[in-house]
């Protein structure tokens, strides 16, 4: 589901960055990698050794682990049988890696990029307390040291912000701007853009995003001698690159390509996660009116359904719909559509959900209800607004809705609940069309 | 019948007033007269005394393993009861072996590799560490990601956390490793249990999400002070129809929310977040555990069927989880918000699906605060739920 894997990751940077030594920063890790992906095995392993392990106890035979290349699917685990694997590289200069491993399902794409994020931070980490670790002595050192580490500290800090803000629904343009932003503050006197195929035409590339560089265009970026650039993706297809030219004379290749790495793998995220978002918004709308559709309908009536609270649903048909498609034109018929939705928008609440069924039919979710009184007063609050005229291609359309009622009763499911409705707006339709009706429940005679 | 050559599980239950008194009453009902391999004992408050677990111990022959904990209430099939539950195991095929780590000893992560390091001394074909944390006492999920570390994915892990009838004041553990019984308050307790028959592990909570998702957009810790932008209080009582008259008195608050859950985004389901404490000078609520910035979160619902049978289902899961062997016995290790979300007769509706399903076998129960269960679908600390282990 969208949004599950960046929060993992927010959670596993928070957790990383509170780690004081390797072992307990790969400890975390292994840990946290298992625990969001519900996987029973992980570990982090470098050459021949293995740094942390989780999920096969204390001290498992090193071997199951460091014969673990990148690209393998399948292993099989002592004591566990086969199961599903996904391997990590730390950094692309080591072969330092990340190894998770699950029996129950294969680990999909949208994981498989978390993990990765997470192996990048923990490279990330790794390196900068091994630097300290190791060379913790060298008092000539320590200023470049501390420098280094500083900007590590930073870049884990920008990582963590760029990460909360696409978690926080913020529109993908600023993401992304907030992804080139932080690069480049982190690497100096440098332009970092983010340059993505066109969907129509692959290519075709656009510069998505492109931080603020005094005086340098990224269209010449690719005159840069000294480009560097990482593969962005969105699920398992590579879409794009992060681009960095330019720079600063105190950074070492190695940790621009780092950074720029890590940012790519943050793009990647938040463009795989807006796709997912779109996609599954898309499912459920409705293109014409933007309105949920039947399916996000029904799935939010049974939600309703499956707690206590009393709940309605209206049931809308359009009275004079038709007239107006044939004497207008179906573009008519579109935009007085549009226009009824915003109208049906506006009259209920919050809390309630309006949707497109398709044609000129509409339902309505209420949910909560304090009365009966207060459904009632809702469907004429609907019907009063629906009836304001509407100004159409420079005429003025009126239409007007009948609308159907059906309280929740117990026996009876969302499908039921609709048609109760659906059969109370027709009897409104055929005895007084532009009011509503409540739908009563049939009363069984006494057996004799 | 099980005779002396078959593996047995017994339960005894006391209410008698006397601590003491009880517990030698429970022990000797769950014995019958038979020599036990572990004892695991849960006592109420009223009842949690060092002269009960002397007396349990004794009753037991005196030297015997015994792990155990205070409660919020027990239950067997005898029915619930605020007294002694002594839950006994022993025969052919059975091997134990218990460790207890003081509070503050060590630090939570390291008192779960202690607890699970009882693994060492059982060798048998099928093993499961039983653990008795103190929810009171930080994160005890790092507790279980200590345990973990030891125990690995064949092993699995359950328990739950000791109660204090829902006082607030403190928790306190029994145990013996033999001859001596020591009561430790705030502890880490656990038992390794090797059988030659396999064991089963339920879980069951009875809750789903319910409306639309809402972002931790600002929380420390385990409060949480914004969701979508907004007072995270503001948000919390619009979505739950609660009234701001109910944060002005903090009792009718806390039995309003914890009824009332947050659940967190994961792979399979949600973490359920019991939120007990509400803020109305800035406008926030405070959740049991960590609710991490950028979470996204749902209020959850249930409706009061689905949390009555959890108990049940629970069981019953984890009898079927043993495949074509009859289970012996059964310990249940239920979330002691339930019986204030369900209330007193919806309480009892719930212990009587349990008893139903779990006819003919044993199974000795407390309401607890905080349940266990690693295994490869379940992340470890769990709220509002009912884990279940079934012994064969």
């Amino acid at each position: 589901m969208a949004g599950w894997s960046t929060l993992q990751l927010t959670e596993f940077f928070s957790a990383i960055t509170r780690a004081g030594d390797v072992t307990s920063a790969a400890r975390i890790a292994v840990q946290r990698a298992a625990e969001c992906t519900d996987a029973e095995v992980a570990a982090v392993v470098r050459g021949d050794a293995v740094t942390s392990s989780v999920g096969l106890g204390r001290d498992p035979d090193p071997e199951v682990f460091t014969g673990l290349a990148a690209g393998t699917d399948a292993v099989r685990l002592p004591g566990l049988g086969p199961a599903h694997v996904t391997v990590h590289l730390l950094d692309r200069d080591s072969d330092e890696r990340l190894i998770v491993a699950r029996t129950d399902a294969a680990f999909a794409a949208e994981e498989r990029q978390m993990l990765q994020g997470m192996a990048r931070v923990l490279g990330l980490a790794l390196r900068g307390l091994r630097t300290l670790e190791n060379e913790r002595h060298l008092a000539e050192t320590r200023l470049v040291l501390l420098h280094a580490l500083e900007r590590r500290e930073r870049l884990l800090e920008t990582l963590l912000r760029v990460q909360r803000s696409a978690n926080q629904g913020t529109p993908i343009k600023e993401v992304l701007d907030s992804i080139t932003e932080g690069a480049a503050a982190l690497l100096g006197d440098v332009t970092v853009a983010l340059v993505l195929r066109d969907v129509r035409d692959p290519a075709d590339l656009t510069v998505a995003s492109a931080n603020r560089s005094p005086g340098r265009s990224p269209e010449t970026l690719v005159t840069d001698p000294d480009l560097l650039s990482a593969p962005v993706r969105i699920g398992d297809a590579v879409a794009g690159a992060l681009v960095l030219a330019g720079h600063d004379g105190d950074i070492g290749d190695q940790e621009r390509r780092d950074v720029l790495a890590a940012f790519a793998e943050q793009a990647s995220l938040a463009l795989t996660g807006a796709h997912n978002v779109a996609a599954v918004h898309e499912a459920q709308h409705d293109p014409l009116t933007r309105l949920p559709n039947r399916t996000l309908f029904r799935q939010r009536l049974e939600r309703a359904l499956a707690g206590d609270a009393p709940a309605a649903v209206l049931y809308l048909d359009l009275d004079l719909f038709k007239q107006v498609n044939d004497t207008l034109g179906h573009a008519a018929g579109d935009e007085l559509l549009r226009a009824v939705a915003d109208r049906l928008r506006a009259a209920v609440r919050d809390t309630d959900m309006a949707a497109r069924f398709g044609g000129d039919e509409f339902a309505v979710l209420l949910e909560p209800l304090t009365s009966d009184r207060q459904a009632h007063d809702i469907a004429q609050r609907v019907i009063d607004s629906i009836a304001q005229p509407v100004s159409i291609a420079g005429r003025t359309v009126h239409t007007r809705a009948s609308v159907g009622i059906a309280h929740r009763r117990p026996g009876r499911d969302a499908d039921g609940l609709v048609e109760d409705a659906d059969l109370a707006m027709y009897r409104a339709k055929r005895t007084r069309p532009g009011t509503w009706q409540q739908y009563d429940a049939p009363t069984l005679a006494p057996a004799g | 019948m099980n005779g002396p050559e078959e593996r047995w599980f017994g339960v005894g239950r006391s209410l008698l007033a006397d601590p003491a008194e009880a517990g030698a009453q429970a022990c000797r009902a769950a014995l019958g007269g038979r020599q036990a391999t572990l004892l695991i004992v849960f006592a109420s408050l009223s009842h949690a005394t060092p002269e009960m677990a002397a007396a349990v111990h004794a009753a037991a022959g005196g030297d015997v393993l015994m792990i155990g904990c205070s409660t919020s209430g027990e239950f067997t099939t005898d029915g619930r009861g605020s007294g002694v539950v002594v839950n006994a195991l022993g025969g052919p095929g059975f091997s134990a072996s218990v460790r207890a780590v003081p509070h503050r000893s060590m630090d939570l992560y390291d008192a779960g590799v202690t607890a699970a390091s009882s693994l060492d001394d059982v060798d048998a074909e099928h093993r499961v560490v039983l653990l008795l944390g103190d929810g009171r006492s930080g994160d005890q999920q790092e507790m279980v990601r200590g345990a973990y570390s030891v125990a690995g994915a064949q092993v699995p892990l359950v328990g739950g956390c000791a109660g204090d009838d829902v006082t607030q004041t403190g928790t306190w553990h029994f145990f013996s490793s033999g001859r001596d019984v020591k009561v430790l308050s705030n502890a880490v307790l656990g038992a390794t249990l090797g059988s030659s028959s396999p064991f089963g592990i339920g879980i069951a909570h009875g809750w789903h999400k319910t409306g639309d998702p809402m972002v931790v957009t600002r929380s420390e810790g385990g409060k949480i002070y914004e969701l979508d932008g907004e007072p995270a209080l503001d948000v919390y009582l619009r979505s739950t129809g609660g009234t701001p008259e109910l944060t002005a008195d903090p009792a009718a608050f806390l039995n309003f929310a914890t009824v009332r859950p947050l659940g967190l985004a994961r792979r399979t389901g949600e973490d359920i977040r019991i939120i007990f404490a509400a803020d109305p000078a800035e406008r926030s609520i405070s959740g049991l555990a960590d609710t991490p910035e950028g979470a996204m979160v749902w209020l959850m619902a249930a409706d009061s069927e689905a949390i009555v049978d959890a108990a049940a289902h629970a069981a019953v899961a984890a009898t079927e989880a043993i495949a074509e062997v009859a289970p012996i016995g059964v310990l249940v290790f239920d979330c002691c918000v339930r019986p204030m979300a369900l209330g007193d007769d919806q309480t009892e509706l719930a212990a009587e699906r349990l008893r139903d399903a779990m006819k003919p076998v044993p199974y000795g129960g407390f309401y607890s605060n905080g349940e266990i269960a690693r295994k490869p679908d379940a992340k470890g600390m769990h709220h509002l739920t009912v884990v279940a282990l079934a012994v064969s």
